[in-house]
């Protein structure tokens, strides 16, 4: 099932107080932390997103190749610390773009690809970035994923927070809009979107049809305990795949 | 007293030049927003002083910043294109700021890109850098709200109507959120020029010059369409209709802008008895004078001017269109809404 059908069958975005339930932003962003993934020792600078399962579940999945990455061109979008970035480079991607509005992660993502993937692994292009804003003209990417801050609530005042969960809608209408409108996703390329319907799930998806793009679900996780789902989503541009 | 020459001239005069329309006359307007900005990030710790605060600017925003720096000891850094003019560039230069030129293409979004990419090298390479993004960073309506808080003394009791162009938005913005935030009964029209896409009127062009400082080919997140009310267009000979009859009736030598929004005015205030108009003079008129003031003879009386009153920017008309606002996007669900006002540092 792909496209409008599909579209019709995914779930509505979760009452406000059920969100802020699951979503508990701590001042822990303002800290310095570790994370530990797959063996790899990551440390975390102050406002650098600390990975949860929803990051997770696409980390692996690049990992294990679920998600083919290898001498393909990729971007990292929203790269945070860098695991996403670090797992192209050991899948061997062609070249890694960690694009990132925040720049402290994006330093977090090259020292982290350095001491981990090395200067034997594909090139890393570190980008700070609003979306698309600041990467180079007339390149183009096959693979991107994203993880976006879609949440549509303000779940705090805190900037940092507000930049790594909480932008809502528009950062996604953004990212298409710039992918589309520059021509940035290769002939073939394809997006791998994470959406929970803590997120407007429908409408980012929506605007990812109306864009001209068609969605393909790859994996649902219906997490046990409360009633989040989250969807990953595989987008490619329809005009140039014919899919229906 | 002033402590600095940039509060001086980012204060605005408050000029009545009828019972019902008030002026709000600046030397530069935008030195107000970036001031009020550059203290936002300074007293929520975002920046320190001696940092260096960076945007791409080719224009009025490249002074104010630099003013605002000077102001409080920060260094500023501007990615600005070569067109930036020599009286600019000059003033940037002794004041310490550095500026980066880089030549301009044809095509206005990747210029924006290609100054964005410099921009995200720069903040790579130096930790101490903070980006002020003043097209989509809402801290660039804090500095209104001193603006907002002297019209609410002076004015204490009137309806209002602001009239101002929209170029980022903020200091329409601001003026109309922080007063309906007090509590007053406010109304807000923006002006646009011909081809901006901020109320969708990129379909249309003007045969003649643009006008400084607002309307936009990109979109600008700081501008929140759900705040205006009633939007006009204005042709740049209209423009300069308002600019010339402004300084024939008050005195006042203003822009391009504040001639529009002059019009504007004059237009909507005998059909809303009962309410103030305060239209913004956001600058003067030293820079346009070759260009709007010298044929002043030619120029055709306001009064004799009216609008085409049209129902959405899909009709809008040369040389100047009105319609009501009524916007069909849900409210602006951005999280990071106005800068909450900071305690201590309200004038
Ligand atoms: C939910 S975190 C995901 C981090 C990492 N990809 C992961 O899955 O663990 C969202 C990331 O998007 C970044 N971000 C927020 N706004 C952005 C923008 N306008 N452009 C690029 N990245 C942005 C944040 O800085 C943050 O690193
Ligand atoms: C002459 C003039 N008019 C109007 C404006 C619009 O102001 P804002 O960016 O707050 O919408 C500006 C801003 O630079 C300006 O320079």
């Amino acid at each position: 099932m792909t496209g409008w059908e599909l579209h019709a069958r995914l779930p509505h975005t979760l009452p406000a107080g059920e969100i802020r339930a699951i979503n508990n932003p701590s001042g822990a962003i303002h800290e310095h932390r570790t994370y530990h993934w797959n063996g790899w020792d990551f440390d975390l600078p102050p406002g650098v997103f600390h990975p949860g399962e929803t990051s997770r579940l696409v980390h692996s999945r690049l990992l294990d190749g679920t998600l083919p990455v290898a001498g393909l061109r990729y971007a990292a979008m929203g790269a945070g610390l860098g695991v996403e970035a670090v797992v192209a480079g050991v899948r061997g991607a062609g070249v890694v773009y960690a694009l990132d509005v925040h720049p402290e992660s994006v330093r977090t993502t090259a020292r982290h690809y350095e001491r981990i993937v090395g200067t034997d692994g594909p090139p890393l292009v570190p980008l700070v970035a609003d979306v698309w804003e600041g990467f180079p003209d007339g390149e183009q990417v096959d693979v991107v994923t994203f993880n976006p801050p879609a949440i549509e609530l303000p779940l705090s005042d805190d900037p940092e927070i507000v930049r790594n969960l909480c932008l809502g809608r528009d950062i996604a209408a953004r990212f298409f809009g710039q992918l589309v409108a520059r021509d940035l996703l290769a002939e073939g390329g394809v997006v791998y979107l994470i959406l929970s319907n803590t997120a407007p799930l429908r409408d980012i998806v929506a605007m990812a049809l109306e864009s001209g793009f068609g969605a393909e679900v790859l994996h649902v996780e219906d997490w046990e305990g409360d009633n989040v789902q989250t969807y990953l989503f595989a987008l490619r541009r329809e005009s140039r795949t014919g899919e229906g | 007293m002033h402590e600095h020459y940039a509060d001086a001239i980012a204060d605005p005069d408050h000029i009545r030049l009828a019972p019902d329309l008030v002026c709000l006359r600046f030397e530069v307007m935008k030195v107000r927003s970036a001031l009020g900005a550059v203290r936002h990030l300074l007293a929520t710790g975002v920046v320190r002083p001696g940092d260096t605060l960076v945007d791409s600017s080719s224009g009025i925003y490249a002074l104010a910043l630099a003013l605002a720096c000077h102001r409080y000891g920060m260094r500023c850094h501007i990615v600005g294109s070569t067109t930036v003019d020599e009286t600019l560039r000059i003033q940037l230069e002794i004041l310490g700021a550095t500026l980066e030129r880089m030549p301009p293409s044809k095509d206005l979004m990747l210029d924006q890109n290609r100054r964005v990419e410099r921009v995200g090298q720069l903040l790579l390479e130096n930790p101490g850098y903070h980006w002020m993004r003043q097209y989509h960073d809402s801290i660039h309506y804090a500095g209104y709200r001193e603006v907002a808080e002297r019209l609410d003394r002076e004015l204490p009791l009137e309806p209002l109507t602001i009239v101002g162009g929209v170029g980022t938005g903020a200091s329409t913005g601001a003026l109309a959120e922080y007063l309906r935030a007090m509590g007053r009964d406010v109304r807000l029209t923006g002006i646009q020029p011909f081809g901006s896409v901020t109320f969708g009127a990129q379909h249309t062009a003007d045969p003649d010059m643009i006008i400084a400082g607002i309307g936009s080919s990109i979109e600008f997140r700081n501008v929140r369409r759900d705040l205006y009310d009633r939007i006009h267009w204005v042709s740049f000979r209209y423009a300069q209709a308002g600019a010339v009859a402004l300084l024939r009736d008050s005195g006042i030598f203003a822009g391009l802008s504040s001639g529009a929004a002059y019009l504007a005015c004059q237009w909507e205030r005998h059909r809303a008895p009962g309410r103030t108009m305060v239209f913004l003079a956001p600058d003067t008129g030293h820079r346009y004078v070759s260009a709007a003031f010298a044929d002043h003879a030619d120029v055709p009386d306001p009064a004799e001017l009216s609008p085409h009153e049209v129902s959405g920017s899909d009709d809008v008309l040369l040389p100047w269109s009105v319609a009501d606002w009524a916007t069909d996007m849900p409210a602006q669900r951005d999280a990071s809404r106005l800068p909450v006002g900071v305690p201590g540092w309200s004038s």
